[in-house]
């Protein structure tokens, strides 16, 4: 392809291809927006940072890297804390990681904004850390409009994932849907076992809705869910005027059950808020969540349960 | 004063006085029976003196009487048997059995311990009458063992005055005669042996009166309507609970009985005795309106039931909760309201209650909506429901309402939990604030919340809870939060942050730099990227004089943090904390 590129300008040396040129054309959009909220002085909406919106061309690169396993709706995601490397305990300082990977998951499978319930154990969110509403902004979601639950044990915590997956379908432009329900339990008891994680799926798939259980330690690591992701971090993109600031976030993600069998990946938001699939050299690859000969083997989907 | 007058006719009230109730619940709780049988008082230190707080008949035969030093007592009963008082505890019981009394009407006042008034105008005829309502309270408070007087009249104060002095003279003066008076109520019982303690227990020998000496545990007396005054004129000016100045002042002049001091010149009486006396003589004959402060608020919108026999299972009564939600979603459909806030009132045979309270984030009035989040709270609550010897009757009340449209219901959705499906265009908010109901029936009301921004650049503060029952109609911008992200897609503030920043260790390069290497929880991080710093004061109106200057930070592993280094950079008690952990 040749020719002229989107704004007019000379002819590219090397020819675009289409999906570069839509997303230098995305991110010029992005970027003009970002310019008239500082003139208006104001601060960029939501939609001007839609740190975890997932364009129409790396959804097709990550559908075709993991089988639609990525933003997949209707279904549990069991989404794992890393551990520091193959097959150690889970390490408890990749939650936040684990979780802006499940709200990545969420995005992904939506095309606009949508409403969350996040549900999360009061005695975890006093010694580990709460959820911090500001922080929840600049990964899309707006505090205003998701519901936040604090349960006491993780009984109840289950009682009310279910629950918000078994309200009727919100109706909306793009049809109706469930709920996106994002189950953060950091360490679970016997309770959370398969009959719980069945119940989970399948009341999301009733709904149309989404479930993220994210998980790190757990006594019972047996579950139903059709995709099981384990995430970590992942060292942020260089940034070209600032070598020592810091990138957007990335994560290191390994697809464990489900979807099709891959080295793990980095997803990362790029500087105009979308989000992608690092390509990376493999030996540039975090030792943290490499496959090695000795780990178990990654299940096969077995799409429906 | 037409609507004075209008009211005045309308109004009937049950005055109850439970005479000897704290000896009644001490022998209770004591399972001292001898406190019923022989004189016996319960004391209380008043000013450094122990002195007698409640006698019971016994003790008030023997001259004992409140007030009295203990000593005193004792002096005249040889081997007087005497026992602590316990106010806070028998309050406690006193204001769970004036809720035994909502079952006869909606607003029941309590007129200090032991008095209750209940308004039955509208009620009365769910028991029959009114003589089958003294038939019912006479039943329960016999079941219970409590001694009392009860009297049916115009205006609280008269139905008190009668319980307290009109209802023993009538039915001796019915004795007497042995025929039957229209004013006196055949449903006095018998004495009841040993267990009946009386009842001038606590109001032991008001002085000018003997003690009855056949006394019963329960009398009643109904005045027919606009019968009040000719009722009151014989008792005695103590009736109007007046100050014992006043009362014996009143009884000096030979103004003894209530007909006496009010056939005397209004205007002398004014002057004489003071304004606070002329308005308790209006108060009983209803020439002001004497309002009760209700124990409970009193809702215009209430459903009530009683059952042919007591219940015990959960499912039965909320079967009953059913038919009373049906019935008070008829009485909001024809106002335009929906319920906020409902009280299921379930009354237990020993006249005590229970109350099981919901909340609704939207106005609802859909029976199902309503008997399945009662289910909730009975099935995930935080106390299961003790149904005791069983549950004889339901009230249903809304104690909060809103305006509520109707709604043409979606013809495709399925309403099969109860859901308002208005088929809008976007009706996140009305399924989320379903869910919230349902939640936060099960899980408590504070634990079911979306957050709001507040107005500070404190981290700690940034948020605040809105509990998502009453935010329905809270308006949430997004804009109002701070920016979330640098133009570059780099968050500023990180997904958890903790509630006690963690003390960290910490090696900088520089003192006013990020930290190069830092220790928190025993392990050591290498930092290799920072940005900052941001430095935020404390607010100086809270007292808060702290700097913090706040660092993102992201180690060799792609881990990132929210550090802060507190105090003035290079002194000595600089400290560095980790605030918290982006994703």
């Amino acid at each position: 392809m040749t020719g002229r590129d989107a704004y007019g300008g000379a002819a590219a040396p090397i020819p675009l291809k289409a999906a570069a040129r839509g997303a230098a054309r995305r991110s010029a959009i992005s970027k003009l927006k970002a310019q008239i909220a500082r003139l208006e002085k104001r601060p960029p909406t939501l939609s001007a940072s839609p740190a975890c919106a997932v364009s129409k061309d790396s959804r097709q690169d990550l559908a075709a890297y993991w089988g639609h396993a990525f933003g997949a709706r209707g279904v549990l995601h069991e989404v794992r804390f890393a551990g520091l490397e193959e097959g150690a305990p889970p390490d408890h300082r990749a939650a936040a990681a684990a979780l802006g990977f499940a709200l990545a998951l969420a995005a992904a499978g939506a095309r606009r904004p949508q409403a969350y319930v996040f549900i999360c154990k009061s005695h975890e969110a006093a010694g580990e850390g709460a959820l911090y509403p500001p922080g929840l902004v600049g990964l899309g979601v707006d505090p205003g409009a998701a519901l936040f639950v604090r349960a006491r044990s993780d009984a109840e915590a289950l009682w009310a994932a279910e629950e918000a997956l078994r309200a009727p379908p919100t109706d909306g432009a793009a049809g109706a849907r469930g709920l996106c329900v994002i189950l953060l339990l950091r360490a679970t008891g016997p309770c959370v076992d398969l009959t719980a994680t069945r119940r989970l799926h399948l009341a999301a798939g009733a709904s149309g809705g989404q479930c993220a259980l994210v998980r790190g330690r757990a006594r019972d690591a047996s579950s139903c869910a059709p995709y099981r992701w384990r995430i970590g971090p992942a060292p942020s993109r260089l940034l070209t005027d600032d070598p020592r600031g810091l990138g957007p976030p990335a994560w290191t993600a390994a697809l464990e059950k489900g979807g099709a069998v891959r080295p793990p990946a980095v997803i990362e938001a790029s500087t105009d808020g979308f989000l992608s699939r690092r390509k990376l050299e493999p030996a540039l690859a975090p030792a943290a969540a490499a496959p090695t000969g000795e780990g178990p083997m990654p299940a096969l989907a077995t799409g429906s349960v | 004063m037409a609507a004075t007058a209008t009211r005045q006719r309308t109004r009937r009230l049950l005055g109850v006085l439970l005479p000897a109730l704290a000896i009644e619940l001490y022998a209770r709780r004591a399972k001292d029976a001898a406190a019923l049988k022989t004189p016996f008082v319960l004391y209380e230190r008043a000013e450094s003196a122990l002195r007698v707080a409640h006698a019971n008949r016994f003790a008030g035969a023997a001259g004992l009487y409140p007030g009295q030093p203990l000593a005193e007592a004792r002096a005249l009963v040889p081997g007087l048997a005497a026992a602590p008082a316990a106010p806070a505890v028998d309050g406690r019981d006193f204001d769970r059995l004036a809720q035994g009394f909502l079952r006869y009407g909606p607003r029941v006042g309590a007129f200090g311990f032991g008095r209750i008034c209940v308004e039955i105008a509208g009620s009365a005829h769910l028991f029959g009458g009114e003589a089958g309502l003294l038939a019912d309270a006479r039943a329960r408070l016999g079941r219970l063992r409590f001694a009392a007087r009860a009297a049916i009249a115009d205006t609280p104060a008269a139905a008190l005055a009668i319980a307290m002095y009109g209802v023993d003279e009538a039915e001796r003066g019915e004795r007497k005669k042995s025929s039957g008076n229209s004013s006196v109520s055949p449903l006095s019982s018998g004495p009841r042996g040993g267990r009946n303690p009386g009842w001038r227990g606590e109001f032991v020998a008001p002085p000018g009166r003997d003690v009855p000496q056949t006394p019963q545990a329960f009398a009643a007396r109904i005045i027919p309507p606009g019968a009040g005054d000719a009722a009151l004129d014989p008792l005695p000016v103590a009736a109007l609970e007046l100050d014992p100045d006043t009362a014996q002042l009143l009884r000096t002049l030979g103004l003894k009985t209530i007909g006496a001091a009010r056939r005397q010149p209004r205007a002398a009486l004014v002057k004489r005795f003071g304004k606070a006396f002329a308005a308790r003589l209006d108060a009983a004959c209803g020439a002001v309106f004497e309002s009760l402060s209700p124990i409970v608020e009193p809702t215009d919108y209430s459903a009530f039931a009683r059952t042919a026999s007591p219940v015990t299972a959960i499912d039965a009564a909320l079967e009953g909760a059913r038919g009373l939600a049906m019935d008070l979603a008829a009485q909001l459909e024809r106002d335009g309201l929906g319920a906020r806030r409902l009280a299921l009132h379930l009354f237990r045979l020993d006249n005590s209650s229970h109350v099981e309270k919901v909340d609704f984030g939207a106005p609802t009035r859909a029976p199902e909506t309503i008997v399945r989040l009662l289910r909730l709270k009975f099935e995930k609550g935080a106390q299961p429901v003790d149904p005791g010897f069983g549950f004889d009757a339901f009230r249903l009340t809304a104690e909060r309402v809103a305006p509520m449209a109707a709604a043409q219901l979606s013809a495709v959705a399925s309403s099969e939990n109860g859901f308002p499906l208005t088929g809008s265009e976007d009706n996140s908010r009305a399924v989320l604030s379903g869910l919230a109901d349902r939640l936060a029936a099960a899980l408590g009301r504070g634990e079911v919340f979306f957050y709001a921004p507040r107005d500070t650049h404190v981290p700690e503060r940034a948020a605040r809870e809105v509990p998502a029952l009453g935010a329905a109609t809270i308006k949430n911008a997004p804009d109002a939060w701070p920016s979330a992200a640098s133009p570059g897609g780099v968050p500023y503030r990180p997904m958890f942050l903790f509630p006690e920043p963690e003390p960290l260790q910490v090696t900088a390069l520089a003192p006013d730099g990020p930290p190069a290497r830092f220790i928190w929880r025993r392990v050591s991080y290498r930092v290799v990227r920072a940005a900052g710093p941001e430095r935020l004061l404390g607010e100086w109106r809270r007292g808060e004089d702290h700097m913090r200057d706040y660092y993102r930070v992201e180690d060799a592993g792609g881990r990132r943090f929210w550090v802060f280094r507190e105090g003035q950079m290079g002194a000595d008690d600089v400290k560095w904390r980790l605030a918290g952990t982006f994703a």
